[in-house]
């Protein structure tokens, strides 16, 4: 392959994120506090959690990406588990960082989510996209990055309504937010596709339903996020 | 460039250089190494006239692939649109050899990759000219006779499923039309093994698995090579004597003949056995065998033993035609009988069937020379012995036919009695005049038929030599210290393996003969290799450059990657399109416009 689908690859993992980024904190200040707790918490979080997992996680024969392999209920559990420190990391990061909830928002999930795609991706598609196989793969991993990214605003919505919110009024609308904030872990997202590989899903289609799971999940938590402002907002006029 | 700011500038630079460099560098996949088809040339002595066989060019640009399947499945594709559209039933079924045009066309401007056994489904010679393709990669399937391959062939019913033998002989007729026609494409061979993670001709039912990963795109750098003809013969003589008589004469002799060249259509590729040269290794245990024997005073015989390994066997038996011109005329008068030892086993993975067991015992008679018949039959019921069915086949030799079929008419020619005990009971058979089927691999020569040969042939020697007067029973000697060691032979059999015995490209001091030279100067015989120069009337040239490296690349063009680049820079555009809204992007590019023109 060329540099051109390199700079196509590298394009929508790294621009894309900045895009949404900008254009949803323009003229706003603060910015780069909330990247940088972002970035810190997630490095930390997910040191964290490789520390956990090699400590629990079962030794495994089967490859990550063997999707002829059998589903192991412990380890995935245990992965859950695990995963909800990423809850704690994101909570961590929007206490630290000051400014308007929606800049600490959107920065924290624009530094986890492009943080996410650096190290997992970026390495990754600079070196395969340079080898002179062609492979769609590389694409697809940019453009789940961007999904990711949605997922990443979701999640951090879901976890500022959480704390903000104070576990008042336990009512059947803060058991579902509790139980979003639990299925939108990164972790589940990722078992949820080792899942879908049995039924043959993966590819061009498991990217369009992961778009599908991750719009929806931005929708809601962004009007359970807009609902609690607004409730708020209420209160203070009160 | 001055309408823009520094950075884009020399990022504008950076990528005018990357474009640069893709367009003059696109990586390999991998390399591999491919044979070349024999490329000869022939001149006629009474018109002077050169004719060319093989394949004359060298280089395949790069070009992308066809394989056969995908031409046969455009083929039947192409035939059913037009019966749709023309509402008619075809009547003839669609074959390369009925839509030969159409099947040629759908080769142009690439490299046809043709599995080996896919070559009984067309004729081959429709690709001679240039033009009709940049080249030919033909695949040789790991295993050449089982019964998976047989399955290629398609048959009707089982009714008109043909022999192993039937396919041999027709893969033997292409091999002939390959070497005899003049192709003006590179035609090139490349082992299954090589190649299996690229194209792979398993599931044959499915056309559409025959290129495992999309097209590829083939490059063969070949040299045309240096124009060789046989100059010499080498012949290896290794001789056991036995004392001189009393007026200091010697005794009679027995010479044991083998040969160690073999053909092939791809001269890289000639390193099997099969054609003749598996009694080499026989021969070299029968001369370990006999001077063990012989250095025992009590079993001494009487009689001198000469082993003789020749050159030239495929043209014409020319290295035994020119090694016994040159003999001690002394030996010559004291031979009684000359053994000629043919391919003596045929591998197969049916060992068990009766027709890989059987051996063949040859001799010319009528004329001058006549071979006592008691000779024959006592090698057949020496063989019965051991279990092996020998059958005798005599053959009158014509004075004005030059062709040499077996290697005893020679010293038949020359007034010597002679045999040729053969695994082949014709001399044309496909794999004894030297094929790509020649499939004597190291794995194969690990079996124990070798052995029951030569206990065969040391057994029926030493009752020619000792005259035993119990004829029909065996004389024990070769068992337990005496017993032919398989080692040997399998030693000297995965030695020769390892090098290409072409004739015309063998050198005088070739590796293998020197090593054969000190094997049986190890076991103690007066050994000597002795090169002939030859000159024939007819000039056949053989063009070195056997041998070349495929380049592979798996690419998608550079137009495409440029296209996936387009629309990214358009997902980009767009996204920020969707998220900034319709009026502030349309007005931002409206402030950038007005900025740049005020910079102006």
């Amino acid at each position: 392959m060329s540099f051109f689908y390199l700079f196509a690859v590298l394009a929508v993992l790294l621009v894309v994120p900045f895009i949404y980024f900008r254009i949803s904190t323009k003229g706003q200040s603060k910015k780069k506090t909330s990247i940088l707790y972002g970035v810190v918490a997630y490095l930390l979080t997910t040191l964290l959690k490789m520390i956990l997992m090699a400590t629990f996680l079962p030794d495994s024969d089967q490859e990550e990406a063997d999707f002829t392999a059998q589903f192991e209920p412990v380890s995935a559990i245990i992965t859950i588990v695990v995963s909800s420190l990423d809850a704690l990391g994101c909570f961590l990061a929007l206490r630290a960082c000051s400014g308007h909830s929606e800049i600490r928002i959107f920065g924290v999930s624009f530094a986890w989510s492009s943080a996410e795609s650096i190290l997992s991706f970026f390495f990754v598609s600079w070196i395969g996209c340079l080898k002179p196989e062609f492979n769609w793969v590389y694409m697809q991993n940019a453009l789940g990055s961007n999904i990711n990214l949605l997922k990443q605003i979701a999640f951090t919505h879901i976890i500022w309504v959480l704390w903000k919110g104070k576990f008042q009024n336990p009512d059947k609308r803060n058991i579902f937010i509790w139980l979003s904030a639990f299925f939108i872990t990164p972790e589940l997202f990722k078992l949820s596709e080792v899942l879908l590989s049995k039924f043959f899903i993966f590819g061009w289609v498991l990217l369009v339903l992961k778009f599908a799971v991750a719009y929806g999940l931005f929708i809601t938590s962004k009007k359970i996020y807009q609902s609690f402002e607004q409730l708020n907002n209420n209160k203070k006029k009160n | 460039m001055k309408y823009l700011p520094r950075r884009s500038q020399l990022l504008l630079c950076f990528f005018i250089l990357t474009l640069v460099y893709n367009l003059l560098h696109v990586k390999a996949l991998e390399t591999l190494p491919v044979y070349r088809l024999l490329h000869s040339e022939q001149i006629s002595t009474t018109t002077g006239k050169t004719f060319i066989r093989g394949t004359t060019s060298a280089s395949v640009p790069s070009s992308q692939t066809k394989t056969y399947f995908e031409c046969v499945a455009n083929l039947k594709k192409s035939s059913a649109t037009l019966s749709q559209d023309t509402e008619t039933e075809r009547e003839t079924e669609i074959t390369p050899n009925n839509e030969q045009e159409e099947f040629v066309k759908c080769f142009k401007g690439t490299v046809a990759v043709f599995p080996l056994f896919s070559l009984l489904e067309f004729d081959i010679s429709l690709f001679s000219e240039g033009g009709t393709c940049k080249g030919i990669l033909i695949i040789l399937p790991r295993d050449l006779l089982t019964t998976k391959t047989q399955e290629f062939v398609t048959f009707q019913n089982e009714e008109e499923r043909e022999s192993k033998e039937e396919i041999i002989k027709k893969l033997g007729q292409i091999e002939s039309l390959l070497i005899e026609k003049e192709f003006r494409v590179p035609i090139y061979f490349i082992n299954e093994d090589e190649v299996s993670h690229l194209f792979s001709f398993d599931n044959l039912n499915s056309e559409n698995k025959a290129n495992k990963q999309g097209s590829y795109n083939l490059k063969i750098v070949g040299k045309p090579g240096n124009k060789k003809k046989i100059k010499q013969v080498s012949s290896l003589e290794a001789w056991l004597p036995t004392d001189l008589d009393e007026e200091g004469k010697l005794k009679p002799t027995i010479i044991i003949t083998a040969n160690y060249d073999t053909f092939s259509i791809s001269p890289a590729l000639s390193s099997g056995l099969e054609s003749g040269n598996n009694a080499v290794g026989v021969l070299v245990e029968l001369s370990r065998l006999f001077k063990k024997l012989y250095s025992n005073p009590q079993t001494k015989g009487q009689y001198n033993l000469l082993f003789v390994l020749n050159s030239g066997s495929k043209q014409n038996y020319l290295g035994t035609k020119k090694w016994i011109s040159s003999v001690d005329r002394k030996v010559l008068e004291s031979v009684e009988l000359v053994l000629c030892l043919d391919s003596l086993a045929i591998y197969d993975d049916d060992l068990e069937s009766k027709r890989n067991n059987d051996l063949f015992i040859h001799y010319s008679n009528g004329g001058k020379v006549e071979v006592d018949k008691k000779v024959p039959m006592k090698f057949q019921s020496v063989s019965k012995l051991f279990g092996i069915n020998a059958q005798t086949v005599t053959k009158k030799i014509m004075k004005n036919n030059p062709l040499i079929s077996f290697e005893h008419e020679i010293f038949y020619r020359k007034k010597l009695k002679a045999i040729t005990i053969s695994n082949f009971q014709s001399y044309n058979q496909t794999i004894r005049k030297g094929s790509l089927l020649d499939l004597q691999k190291e794995s194969n020569t690990n079996n124990n038929h070798m052995k029951t040969i030569t206990t065969l042939i040391a057994e029926f020697l030493s009752k020619m030599i000792y005259k035993p007067q119990e004829q029909q029973q065996p004389i024990a000697i070769f068992e337990n210290n005496f017993e032919p060691n398989n080692l040997v032979i399998q030693n000297i059999n995965k030695m020769l393996l390892k090098y290409n015995r072409f004739s015309p490209f063998l050198e005088k001091d070739e590796q293998f003969l020197l090593n054969l030279e000190n094997t049986f100067k190890s076991f103690g015989l007066d050994t000597k290799i002795e090169s002939k120069k030859i000159s024939l009337k007819k000039e056949t040239y053989y063009y070195s450059g056997t041998q070349a490296k495929l380049t592979i690349f798996k690419v998608k063009s550079l137009l495409f990657e440029f296209f996936v680049f387009i629309i990214s820079l358009i997902y980009l555009a767009g996204l920020y399109y969707i998220l900034n809204g319709k009026k502030k992007t349309i007005l931002e590019i409206k402030q950038l416009i007005n900025n740049r023109k005020k910079k102006d």
